[in-house]
């Protein structure tokens, strides 16, 4: 839609930036692109700011959509059923900081969505949820109680819907769905926005797909607004980071040392005093995951390397974690020459 | 799901710095920020009866 049809919603910028969700076309993927047994349970994150809501780990395999797209659009998320007849979907928090203009108005939510086949996916479902409890620490997994099929899953306390959540009739092809509310609930802090399949006879292999998702003020759906790639990004970096991999090497799963921090050590087997700054500023003081391989295997977490032998130096310890970066004091054991890690810093909701 | 939690001590200040905690057998280091979500689960596991190792410092 060009920006002079954009309809102004009298509340907020009509033009820039008024998608108050993040990675709306599933365009990043920091953690990866495909998220399995394992990588794919229930409250875990996937492709960035997004996580999954489902009844029981491993209900959905998630990947990165790059076929099954809309004219005009590169990716979408698919959610591929893999325990039959679970219900699942995913859900994104939002900043209280970025929900400023939307609480307390009118709202609506909008996105593009497909399944592969109707037979059983055939109750899909969208909320706006409010959260009023703590700001900026809502418990992430909202779900109480699935409930039956067609049910609307029972929300935890502090947990409300906005809107009256209904089956959107979604088909195989892909079409734009439109839900607006009025975030009224007393004391709202954060908003949280869930699309999920609300049925509970699926079959293995099933398909929802969905993409450009859009929570905006305002009771009209805008156009999707794309963002500058390197924008959707730094966004996405101010929850997630991944430092020292290179763009389609992921966390736990790169064996080898290009794009790794090295720290050199002072003498033959001194300390080593390293910083790192953080590419975007964390919304907290991050949690850190360091990765190393030692000589060459696939990482593993929580150690350092040195990187003349490939050798582990132990576990690794930052002591000074901060928002900005953190500052790290690397103790030799023997006679080394530095130490080598990749890390993950993760300040998600 | 939190199996672990052990305090870091800064190397030079010797203060109570961070945890390494081991969640979902991945071993990470947590600030002690109230706002960072894996700092308030430590909390909850303590408060459910989870005891933090506490070596001093020495790791």
């Amino acid at each position: 839609m060009p920006i002079s049809q954009v309809p102004f919603a009298g509340i907020s910028n009509p033009v820039g930036f008024r998608n108050a969700l993040i990675n709306g076309d599933y365009s990043i993927a920091q953690r990866g692109t495909s998220f399995a047994s394992g990588a794919n349970n229930d409250d875990a994150y996937t492709l960035d700011r997004w996580y999954i809501l489902s009844d029981g780990n491993d209900a959905i395999d998630v990947t990165q959509e790059t076929s099954v797209v809309p004219t005009n659009q590169l990716t979408a998320i698919a959610l591929d059923v893999e325990t039959v007849n679970k219900k699942f979907g995913i859900a994104q928090i939002i900043e209280q900081k970025n929900c400023v203009g939307l609480i307390g108005n009118t709202v609506t939510l909008s996105f593009q969505a497909k399944v592969s086949a109707t037979t059983k996916l055939d109750n899909i479902k969208c909320a706006i949820v409010a959260w009023s409890g703590t700001a900026d620490t809502v418990t992430s997994d909202i779900i109480s109680a699935w409930g039956a099929e067609g049910t609307n899953p029972t929300l935890i306390a502090n947990a409300t819907y906005e809107n009256s959540p209904a089956n959107l009739n979604v088909t195989t092809s892909y079409a734009k769905y439109v839900v607006s509310a009025a975030v009224d609930t007393s004391s709202t802090k954060n908003i949280i926005v869930f699309i999920w399949s609300d049925v509970t006879d699926t079959t293995a292999g099933d398909f929802l797909y969905i993409t450009d998702v859009q929570l905006e003020p305002g009771s009209q759906a805008s156009g999707f607004e794309f963002l500058p790639i390197d924008v959707s990004l730094g966004r996405c970096q101010r929850y997630y980071e991944k430092s020292g991999w290179a763009q389609g090497s992921y966390p736990g799963s790169t064996a080898g040392y290009v794009g790794s921090i090295h720290a050199n050590f002072f003498g033959t087997a001194g300390d080593a005093f390293n910083g790192v700054r953080w590419v975007v500023t964390k919304r907290s003081a991050p949690t850190l995951t360091f990765y190393a391989s030692i000589v060459n295997a696939t990482e593993t977490s929580g150690i350092v390397i040195d990187f003349n032998s490939g050798a582990s130096l132990g576990a690794a310890s930052p002591q000074r974690i901060a928002d900005c970066g953190f500052g790290y004091v690397i103790t030799a054991s023997s006679s080394s020459y530095g130490g080598v890690y990749r890390v993950v810093a993760d300040a998600e909701l | 799901m939190i199996t672990n939690v052990l305090k870091n001590y800064d190397l030079i200040t010797k203060e109570f710095c961070s945890y390494t905690i081991i969640k979902n057998n991945i071993t990470s280091s947590v600030p002690l920020d109230p706002a960072n979500t894996d700092y308030q689960d430590i909390q909850k596991w303590i408060s459910e009866g989870g005891t933090v190792i506490d070596n001093g410092g020495n790791n």
